[in-house]
């Protein structure tokens, strides 16, 4: 919904002002931390996840390509790779029992109740079946593959596939509604951001 | 192709959430080219990856200066440009410009301060003065009308034969309680020597002490009631007890 604000912040990144990075900040920051710390679940270790992060945006802004995703999807991947990598060289094991992966989660989702933006969302995911909230939890939220979510839920891969799709299909149909708004509203900060910079 | 079996796979949402490999991201990529159908459901999934996760955000554990130190601080970043550094102090410019004006009102407070503490002293110094000048003034009046009174007469001392330039003016009041005697007539005494008052009375010399010859200064001596006549000799310092004769440079009566 915030395409425009993200030609901004892509335009301010690439003249190498450092007014990208603070805007990247604002807008992304507590996501991209959220993504991180779902993965690993260190607070020390998502904070240098976080800063390696914003350090890898602001590098590789070039290599960033509008045409194919949004500027969240492509710093959103980047923060989930780093995180990946960053569970992997510490010697984390992704190997555990659906039981231990629940309970992780359970825990985790209490943990971090208080900073939780959006309960409207969570909600929704809450009224999805057993199979459905695993599933956005494991392969949205802590970045694991088809492959080793089957394994996890010993599901076939097949039926992960499928309600992988299923489960975000059914969060995006309930949020339809909001969809023209914040187009109205974006399009409005677009054009005040664009007016405070210029000036 | 079918299409719709294609976006069904769920590889769509794999390559969103960046769970592909680099080929299998490629090989998307150029579907999305390809079909404007599976360019529209990456977007739309896209959209919904960023509520889920913005549903699931976690206060960022560093600030925002923290974040942007990092930056700049790794190797290779020193190139930020400072200009957005500066505009972020462009709006204390006032607050800066207020400070400098501010210290400049201290110092030229201070300095007026130290003007004024001389002006005062200057001021009280010429008070003095004035005050002075007044008194003197008011005594110069008083002497002014002594002199000019019809009751006060001015008897003048004539030159002898020993002087015959000089002269000496006594201004004698009614009852002769008080006398005024102007030298600027009489010659400089040699050293050693002093010029002595003398008053004449029935024939005798009375003694009216010593005086320093003054060309501004009038000299004022108490009077000898009944004197008829004043003269003035040159003695030693100090003066005599009886006038050298010798030496009478004027006389008047």
């Amino acid at each position: 919904m915030q395409v425009n604000t993200e030609d901004v912040i892509t335009g301010l990144l690439i003249s190498r002002n450092e007014q990208g990075i603070r805007l990247l900040y604002r807008h992304y920051a507590d996501t991209i931390y959220g993504i991180i710390l779902r993965i690993v679940p260190g607070e020390e270790e998502a904070k240098e996840v976080l800063n390696d992060v914003f350090l890898k945006v602001y590098d590789n802004i070039t290599s960033y390509d509008a045409s194919k995703s949004k500027l969240f999807t492509w710093m959103a991947r980047i923060a989930r790779n780093a995180a990946i990598d960053k569970i992997r060289s510490a010697n984390y094991k992704m190997n555990k029992s659906t039981q231990n992966i629940d309970n992780n989660f359970e825990a985790q989702s209490k943990k971090y109740e208080a900073v939780i933006e959006d309960s409207g969302i969570i909600k929704l995911i809450q009224a999805l079946d057993h199979d459905l909230q695993n599933i956005v939890r494991l392969v949205y939220l802590q970045g694991y593959t088809q492959q080793e979510c089957a394994d996890e839920l010993q599901l076939p891969l097949g039926t992960v596939k499928t309600k992988t799709r299923r489960a975000l299909l059914l969060l995006r149909e309930s949020l339809k509604g909001e969809g023209l708004f914040l187009i109205f509203f974006a399009f409005g900060m677009i054009h005040l951001i664009y007016k405070m910079i210029l000036s | 192709m079918d299409i719709k079996a294609y976006i069904a796979s769920g590889i769509l949402e794999q390559y969103v959430i960046g769970a592909l490999s680099e080929k299998e991201m490629a090989e998307v990529e150029q579907m999305m080219l390809q079909y404007d159908e599976v360019k529209k459901e990456v977007e739309a999934i896209e959209a919904g990856y960023e509520t889920l996760t913005r549903a699931y955000a976690a206060k960022a554990p560093v600030s925002e200066e923290e974040i942007l130190n990092y930056v700049r601080k790794t190797p290779g970043n020193t190139a930020i440009p400072s200009e957005s550094k500066l505009s972020k102090w462009w709006p204390l410019l006032p607050v800066f410009g207020l400070g400098i004006l501010t210290v400049s009102f201290y110092f030229s407070l201070d300095q007026t301060k130290q003007e004024l503490e001389k002006a005062n002293k200057k001021y009280a110094v010429q008070n003095k003065v004035c005050a002075e000048t007044s008194r003197e003034n008011v005594l110069l009046k008083e002497r002014l009308f002594y002199i000019i009174s019809p009751e006060s007469r001015v008897v003048l001392l004539k030159g002898t034969d020993l002087a015959k330039n000089a002269y000496a003016t006594v201004v004698v009041n009614k009852d002769q309680s008080n006398i005024y005697l102007a030298s600027n007539g009489l010659p400089a005494p040699p050293s050693g020597k002093q010029y002595q008052l003398w008053a004449l009375k029935d024939g005798n010399p009375i003694d009216m002490g010593v005086f320093d010859v003054s060309n501004s200064e009038l000299i004022e001596k108490p009077g000898i009631p009944g004197a008829q006549a004043y003269a003035i000799t040159l003695e030693k310092t100090g003066g005599s007890p009886k006038p050298t004769l010798e030496q009478m440079y004027v006389m008047g009566s």
